[in-house]
């Protein structure tokens, strides 16, 4: 169609892609979304994917009982660099998850079209990612069969957790977003369990997938009901996602260690934790579209509108950067200034350090280019640097503060073991077979959502082009306006 | 019970349907559709959903706990004195109250949900007419209770042909 009016050159010359390619009828988006799943023809990249990933899981089980069973000096933590990898990790994997979140709850209130096809592939990587934090805390703890400390539980000791302290916050805040992210998914899931269901040949099957559909039926008082619960569960994830890393942050700027005693980190850990999530999810999106031959349900647009928002809250992280040594300066503190001036970017950390910066905040730029953000292979290998570049941040934040602390006699400096490097490849692993027991088994792609997007999207091209639904122009007459 | 399943190709032919019946007087019908339809809440007459008020009531619980239990523990049953800080104060018991405020809300908003919609449920009587199954799929399905005061099979049929209805079949929904 060529552009006539105003508003459709603009559009013309805003040369955006389109969230959904063509308009396929229910017939073939079941066909396509709900048949991927079962297909004899993903077998080919998926055993040879699982099996490995399996492999990396077993490791990761078996470090995890090592630790425990031999004690945490396995890992290379000393006094005073407590936390090394082990929180680093933590960190990492539950900043992943806030992408996920910022996907399926805060654009849905924003009512972000583009949204619509990846949430649940965003959620679903927020899920396994938050299993993968739990576990760091749980382990570094050293006797984790002590946990329910946390909890405050009737002990005949009498005595109760203390409550002003970082670490019960921190097993509210996880445990919480763990089970909210787990509702918001589920409920969402629930139709397109019941389709899947109703998909399936065997009886077998059906009545498998017929039972975690709770029996849905989709009739219109359910649909009602699950529109509002859906909302407001999206209402209470979005204030949810920003208190996780606020949390997070707080055990770093509760405490008054050089470069963590900050008012700065909580928006500064949100924006960080989105920003290493967006590069995730272009890195699952990539290769999902493409394996599972979905390229015009999962568009350019989804793509393009995740390197947008990594470019974003890029620079949100670049500015906290830069503030960093500002109000190191701004204290009037030796050793704040020492070691946000000194020891992280000239000292002993330059090399961590500035692999940071190109990772985080030279690397994005090249999104401002659109050839760039379009091209799939800038997009992989920008996002996976990204991503180091965001756990490196993490790393250098907790070590270089612990490691450079007021009392020079007490600096220390870190080592990582095989089992620290161990750990983070098994939950790497992990994430992946999860990931592909999901991709397995369930509808990744929200289908009743994404027939109700094709629907409002039939309606509003006919709109623009001036003409009526087919069956309303037959319908005109025989049936009277109520 | 009996029911007159009329499935639609589009969306638009079940909401005029539906428009159609109700201005008949029809009452005891409702739609099975793959994706949520607003319009038909105002046209069946659907009660607007409680489940705000349950969200509601759930996170002030939730807070509320979450605020009395860090006083009671750290600050009355067993005084913890940490470096002479004060024994109860508001901002260090925010974090957790405002978890627990949403775990409470998002727990009962999911089960009222689950409840408000009728399941679990193995089996639906309405599962039996054969039809439904393409509910979930690609069909717009409006189901007629024959019980109906204004069920009159013949003016039925000829109501739901003016829509051009893919299928109509009646069947009964047993257990």
């Amino acid at each position: 169609m060529s552009a006539t009016s105003l508003p459709e050159i603009a559009h013309e010359l805003e040369d955006k892609p389109p969230v959904l390619v063509g308009r396929p009828d229910d017939r073939s988006l079941d066909r396509r979304v709900l048949g991927a799943l079962w297909s004899p023809s993903i077998a080919r990249w998926w055993w040879p994917l699982f099996l490995f990933s399996a492999g990396g899981t077993g490791l990761l089980l078996f470090l995890m009982l090592y630790t425990v069973v031999t004690g945490i000096g396995v890992w290379g933590n000393n006094i005073p660099v407590a936390w090394g990898f082990g929180i680093t990790d933590f960190v990492f994997w539950i900043g992943i998850g806030h992408a996920g979140t910022f996907i399926s709850a805060i654009l849905y209130l924003c009512a972000q079209r583009w949204r619509t096809t990846i949430n649940r592939i965003a959620e679903t990587m927020t899920l396994f990612a938050v299993v993968n934090a739990g576990i760091f805390p749980l382990i570094h703890l050293g006797r984790p069969w002590f946990a329910y400390w946390l909890v405050p539980y009737p002990a005949t000791t009498g005595v109760w957790p203390n409550f002003r302290s970082a670490l019960p916050w921190d097993a509210a805040a996880v445990s919480t977003y763990l089970t909210v992210s787990v509702l918001f998914w589920y409920s969402g899931l629930i139709p397109d369990l019941a389709a899947m269901r109703d998909f399936q040949t065997s009886r077998l099957k059906a009545r498998i997938y017929g039972l975690f559909s709770l029996g849905w039926r989709g009739s219109a008082e359910q649909w009602a009901q699950h529109k509002t619960v859906y909302l407001i569960l999206a209402g209470l994830a979005t204030p949810l996602v920003l208190s996780v890393h606020t949390v997070v942050s707080f055990d770093f700027s509760i405490t008054q260690l050089p470069g963590w005693h900050s008012a700065l980190f909580p928006p500064y850990f949100v924006a960080g934790a989105i920003y290493s999530g967006f590069a995730m999810v272009i890195m699952l999106l990539i290769p999902i579209r493409k394996l599972y031959k979905l390229e015009d349900v999962i568009t350019e647009a989804h793509l393009e509108a995740s390197a947008k928002l990594m470019l974003a809250t890029g620079w949100i992280v670049l500015y906290a950067y830069a503030l960093d040594p500002f109000i190191a300066w701004w204290s009037g503190e030796p050793t704040e200034l020492y070691l946000q001036t000194f020891a992280r970017p000239l000292g002993p950390f330059a090399v961590l350090y500035w692999t940071q910066i190109f990772c985080n905040c030279v690397v994005p730029q090249v999104y401002w280019i659109k050839r760039a953000r379009r091209s799939h292979v800038v997009l992989f290998i920008g996002s996976a640097l990204i991503l180091f570049g965001m756990w490196l941040e993490r790393f250098v934040l907790i070590y270089t503060s612990l490691a450079r602390d007021w009392l020079p006699s007490s600096w220390h400096d870190f080592t990582p073991t095989w089992v620290d490097g161990g750990l983070i490849f098994g939950t790497a692993c992990f994430f992946v077979f999860n990931y592909l027991l999901f991709l397995r088994f369930v509808p990744f792609v929200p289908l009743s959502e994404l027939k109700e997007m094709r629907h409002e999207l039939e309606k509003e091209d006919l709109e623009k082009a001036g003409e009526e639904l087919p069956y309303e122009k037959e319908a005109r007459g025989v049936v009277p306006a109520r | 019970m009996s029911y007159r399943l009329a499935e639609f190709e589009r969306v638009e032919q079940l909401v005029a349907a539906a428009k159609t019946l109700r201005k008949h007087g029809y009452s005891r019908f409702t739609a099975y559709t793959p994706f949520a339809i607003p319009e038909l809440n105002e046209i069946l007459a659907i009660p607007k959903s409680r489940a705000p008020l349950w969200f509601f009531c759930a996170g002030f619980a939730g807070g509320t706990t979450a605020m009395v239990v860090q006083w009671w523990c750290n600050a009355y049953d067993f005084p913890l004195n940490v470096g002479g800080r004060p024994l109860f104060s508001i901002p260090a018991c925010i974090p957790i109250t405002f978890e627990l405020t949403v775990l409470f809300s998002a727990l009962t908003g999911f089960f009222y949900l689950i409840v408000a919609g009728g399941m679990p449920r193995l089996f639906h009587p309405i599962d039996r007419i054969p039809g439904i199954e393409r509910a979930t799929k690609d069909r717009h399905v409006l189901a007629i209770d024959l019980s109906d005061p204004k069920f009159l099979p013949d003016e039925c049929a000829q109501l739901l042909a003016e829509h051009q209805p893919a299928r109509v079949v009646d069947g009964e929904a047993v257990r």
